[in-house]
């Protein structure tokens, strides 16, 4: 075995490989530029410049790399490991853009062009080998990593389908070609462009990242003669993200709240039509749209026909994407049908909320076929708008609109008595602010209270390591954890039903009566509560469980026979120790839990009467929701004051703990 | 063969007082076994007349009172296990039954027609393929952002070090509607609905904050002097971070990894905004559109959460470890 060790460390037969590899692959990089072979034109029509640059980039990182990491190889053979990598990366840099160019031009396959994508995949395939073997052999190697091994399964399997895919005639691409049925709406084109995307993305988005920072290293280092050139170059990648993306939306947060803007502020969206975009705007939103009797384009593909307006009329056909459409009679707004048999929260749950309105236009096809299409007017905005107006008056309006009930006129309404009136941000008595805020503090320290009650009872039952089925119960009560917030809140509503939830279906079993969960306000509000709860319990019990194993045991030890009983060891050894590490998750589970949107908006939406809202969901029921006012300039005012005020809160909150301690060293 | 003889001596001697223990605890511990024998009996009784979930009941609570932890610790974990259940009984009713008030986890009439309906009826796949990129995507991105930042963060001192930590804490409290706003009325003036590399950048931002602040943590935590013992053997300062600080920090980068990749998986109310046309739909916005429909088809709701589910929690309960190392020790000494 020695020997065989010996020998093969000598012989540097996977640089040769190595060398080999990327000859073949600068080979399959120039074939597909002979002329005679087409190549180039089937090059040019891989779509998108970024695809463009990342297969030409790639290509050519892909020979030139192989070929300087094989040689590098060749003349040191110390360092096996990184030649290895680069060839590897080379080979796949090369793999990648014949899958690229390989699933663009699927019918092609069987042709040239086929060739070229075995040759780089067997040099694929054999520069992993070469990765593998040595390592096997080499007892002084370094063991294979996790990755090296995924990645020489993960070409091996490619490689099996291939040659199957050669021996047995079959359709090539992986998702079925050209005119082939999708399964799942998952189209070829669908499929290519995500993929390639998602390449050209982090191949394009690294690469820019590594020039941009060896630039700003040069810049900050050189010009600017810093002694933190490399911090700050290290920094700069998500400073550059944060600011485009949170710092500056928050600025123009500011911005609109100083403005009057309005949802109706942009025609509305008509996403079924163009709209010419040289027509003045219209003030009226739901029947805005195109005007009758005007020839549009269908904007959207599967536009369904139907030979009355309402949603359960007979679909008489459907209207394809571009197809020019003249409009006989627009906007009837018909009630969306009643969602008699919903499962989740409809049927008698739903009763009190007002119906979904929808406007229908009757259009006449080409082919001289009438019928109703139907649009929503909850959809976004993409068209142009009016003009926007920004004052300091407009600020103080919304700010004041927060708060009070203010008239046309601005002045402040006032009920009999001569008291003013708290303004509300939605509809009902329940919308008002002290109401919102007095509800959103409950709401945190109710959901804080359980969390850190139910997790760390669970953590000090779990903290023993004998403790048989330790692992497997772990595992289930992370589940809430692991599985995604929407389905949970989704499944829960279901659940939560009157009649068909298991909730009451439990409660029947043991005599007592049906609750109406979502429907009421109270039992709405604990239903709500209790699925945050039940979420937010396994980060509290993990984090919690780690901080008690770090707990030496000596401690309990010596306080056990200093005879210090269960609940003294509790209060003075454990309650001191897990502080550090529950004040930290309190402080952020606070915070998380005071702008929680997604549980209580996709259980309850803030129903019943609006009484299960908290703050941040009256935030976006006022500015998106079907009661709201669809003020944004108001709602921008809003979530302002919502950030000011939970900032201050965590101020105030964070010098007093000292919950931060530690940050600054 | 029992001998019954060495059983009730067995039990007698569990039961009966021991030396060394409190009058005190004794007499809980003969409470306990009293109660856990008088709720055998009702269990028994409540199962003889037929009303099984309280029969259970009792059966679960004679056994917490004989093995508190294991009790609690089961009782706990059949409220966490059940209502996911809930979701797999649902997909495989047919579609007679989707709306029944029965507890059975499995239907009488299991099929598997939901799942069928979900691809022939649903475009359930191309959903799962952009979700797949773009978590993916924000995944990668947000690591290799996040990871040199807060190498920075916690290696270096410059000026502007302190703001900085701060800003990223303060971002982590930033309603919700506050960017949606904002990112609304971008969206609409610069008529970037359907982008998806928007939505993408817009996730890594928000990604990133808390990223760095669990791999500053944990950076934290990784004795200075390796680095040096690094730089004395002749490494530069980047080398010794990409060959000995980020390759201990696997649990970190795990963590940060999943985290992200989970949060854009599951994410929807900004993709709501960004994302109209259907064949660029997220699962999430797809699934909403679904139940948006009238007469919601649950079985078809339920067969696709679980296909959506299991993955990520799989994924997730096999690196519960390094979640947690990651988070334990980033988070929380923090």
């Amino acid at each position: 075995m020695r020997e065989t060790a010996e020998s093969s460390h000598k012989f540097p037969l996977a640089e040769v490989i190595a060398l080999l590899c990327a000859v073949i692959i600068l080979v399959a990089f120039i074939l597909p530029w002979v002329p005679n072979l087409n190549g180039f034109q089937l090059l040019t029509q891989v779509p998108g410049n970024t695809r463009l640059f990342s297969a030409l980039f790639c290509i050519l990182a892909a020979g030139v790399g192989g070929g300087i990491a094989a040689v590098w190889g060749l003349v040191d053979s110390t360092n096996r490991r990184s030649t290895a990598v680069g060839a590897l990366v080379a080979g796949l840099s090369g793999l990648w853009f014949y899958v690229l160019v390989f699933l663009q031009s699927a019918p092609l396959v069987s042709t040239w062009f086929g060739t070229g994508f075995w040759v780089a995949l067997v040099g694929a395939i054999g520069l992993v080998i070469q990765y593998w073997l040595p390592r096997s052999y080499v007892s002084s190697g370094p063991q294979t990593s996790f990755l090296s091994r995924v990645v020489f399964w993960a070409v091996l399997f490619v490689g099996v389908w291939s040659v199957l895919q050669v021996i047995v005639p079959m359709p090539v691409s992986p998702v079925g070609t050209g005119g082939t049925p999708a399964i799942g709406g998952l189209t070829n084109d669908a499929f290519r462009d995500r993929l390639s995307m998602f390449m050209g993305l982090v191949i394009g988005l690294g690469g820019g990242t590594v020039l941009l920072e060896v630039i700003l290293y040069w810049f900050f280092s050189r010009v600017l003669r810093t002694r933190h050139a490399l911090a700050f170059t290290l920094l700069s990648p998500a400073v550059i993200a944060l600011t485009l993306f949170t710092v500056y939306p928050l600025l123009y947060n500011v911005q609109l709240a100083f403005s009057d803007l309005r949802l109706k502020t942009f025609p509305c969206y008509m996403p079924s039509f163009k709209v010419d975009e040289t027509a003045t705007t219209v003030s009226t939103c739901p029947l805005s749209g195109p005007e009758e009797g005007k020839d549009v384009q269908v904007a959207l593909d599967g536009l369904i026909l139907r030979g009355e307006p309402g949603d359960d009329q007979p679909q008489v056909g459907s209207v394809d994407k571009g197809t020019t459409v003249r409009v006989i009679l627009k906007g009837a707004v018909i009630p969306a049908k009643s969602q008699g048999s919903d499962f989740l929260g409809g049927g008698s749950d739903t009763a009190s909320k007002p119906p979904d309105y929808r406007d229908w236009w009757q259009i006449k096809l080409p082919s001289g076929q009438q019928g109703w299409v139907a649009d929503s007017v909850n959809d976004a905005a993409t068209l142009k708008r009016e003009t926007v107006l920004y004052s300091l008056d407009y600020g103080f309006q919304n700010l004041r609109a927060v708060f009070f009930d203010v008239d046309q006129d601005g002045n402040i309404r006032r009920d009999a008595n001569g008291n003013i009136m708290w303004g509300r941000l939605i509809r009902t008595e329940n919308s008002t602010f002290p109401v919102l805020f007095g509800r959103t503090v409950l709401w945190t320290v109710l959901n804080v209270i359980f969390h850190l009650l139910f997790g760390l009872g669970l953590a000090l039952l779990m903290n023993n390591s004998k403790l048989r089925f330790r692992g497997i119960y772990r595992s289930i009560i992370l589940i809430p954890w692991a599985i995604p917030q929407t389905i949970a809140a989704l499944t829960w509503r279901a659940e939560f039903h009157s009649t068909y939830g298991f909730v009451n279906s439990m409660l029947n079993q043991f005599g007592i009566p049906s609750v109406p969960w979502l429907t009421t306000p109270v039992p709405a509000f604990i239903a709500v509560l209790f699925v945050n709860v039940w979420l937010g319990v396994p980060f509290y019990m993990v984090t919690l469980l780690g901080g008690l194993g770090s707990i030496s045991r000596e401690y309990y030890e010596a306080a056990e026979m200093d005879g210090a009983s269960s609940v003294q060891r509790f209060r003075h050894i454990t309650v001191p120790l897990i502080r550090p590490i529950a004040v930290p998750i309190i402080t952020l589970d606070a915070i998380w839990t005071f702008n929680l949107f997604n549980v209580i908006f996709l259980i309850t939406e803030g129903e019943p009467a609006e009484s299960t809202n908290i703050l941040v969901t009256a935030l976006y029921n006022a500015a998106f929701g079907r009661n709201g006012t669809s003020m944004l300039g108001f709602a921008a005012a809003f979530s302002l004051l919502l950030f000011l005020m939970l900032l201050g809160m965590v101020v105030v909150w964070v010098r007093s703990t000292g919950a931060l301690k530690g940050v600054y060293d | 063969m029992i001998d019954m003889t060495t059983l009730l001596a067995t039990l007698v001697n569990r039961v009966g007082v021991r030396p060394n223990e409190s009058s005190v605890s004794a007499t809980i511990r003969i409470t306990r076994y009293v109660l856990a024998v008088i709720a055998v009996l009702i269990a028994l009784i409540l199962l003889a007349r037929g009303s099984a979930l309280p029969g259970l009941f009792f059966v679960w609570l004679a056994f917490t009172c004989i093995l508190p932890v294991h009790g609690i610790l089961i009782g706990y974990c059949a409220l966490t296990a059940y209502p996911v259940s809930r979701a797999f009984t649902v997909s495989l009713r047919s579609t007679g039954t989707l709306l029944s008030p029965s507890l059975a986890i499995i239907p009488p009439d299991a099929s598997l027609e939901s799942y069928r309906r979900l691809f022939e009826k649903t475009d359930f796949l191309l959903w799962l393929w952009n979700s797949i990129t773009i978590s993916l995507s924000v995944a990668f991105i947000g690591l290799a952002v996040s990871a040199t930042s807060a190498y920075a963060f916690s290696r270096f001192r410059f000026p502007g070090r302190v703001p900085g930590l701060l800003l990223l804490l303060t971002t982590q409290m930033l309603p919700a509607g506050m960017m949606l706003i904002p990112l609304f009325v971008i969206v609409a003036n610069l008529q970037l609905a359907n982008n998806i590399l928007g939505l993408v950048l817009a996730y890594t931002a928000t990604a990133v904050p808390f990223s760095v602040w669990i791999l500053k943590g944990y950076y934290d935590t990784i004795p200075i002097d390796l680095e040096e013992a690094g730089l004395v053997d002749g490494c530069s300062r980047l080398e010794s971070f990409f060959r000995l600080v980020l390759p201990i920090s696997t649990p970190a980068l795990m963590t940060v990894f999943l985290f992200n990749f989970q949060s854009a998986w599951s994410e929807w109310m900004v993709a709501n905004v960004i994302l109209k046309a259907p064949g660029v739909a997220t699962w999430p916005l797809g699934l909403f559109r679904l139940i948006g429909q009238f007469q919601t088809d649950w079985g078809t709701y339920a067969a696709a959460s679980l296909m959506v589910t299991i993955p990520i929690m799989a994924l997730f309960l096999y690196s519960s470890r390094y979640v947690i190392t990651g988070l334990t020790l980033g988070s929380v000494k923090g």
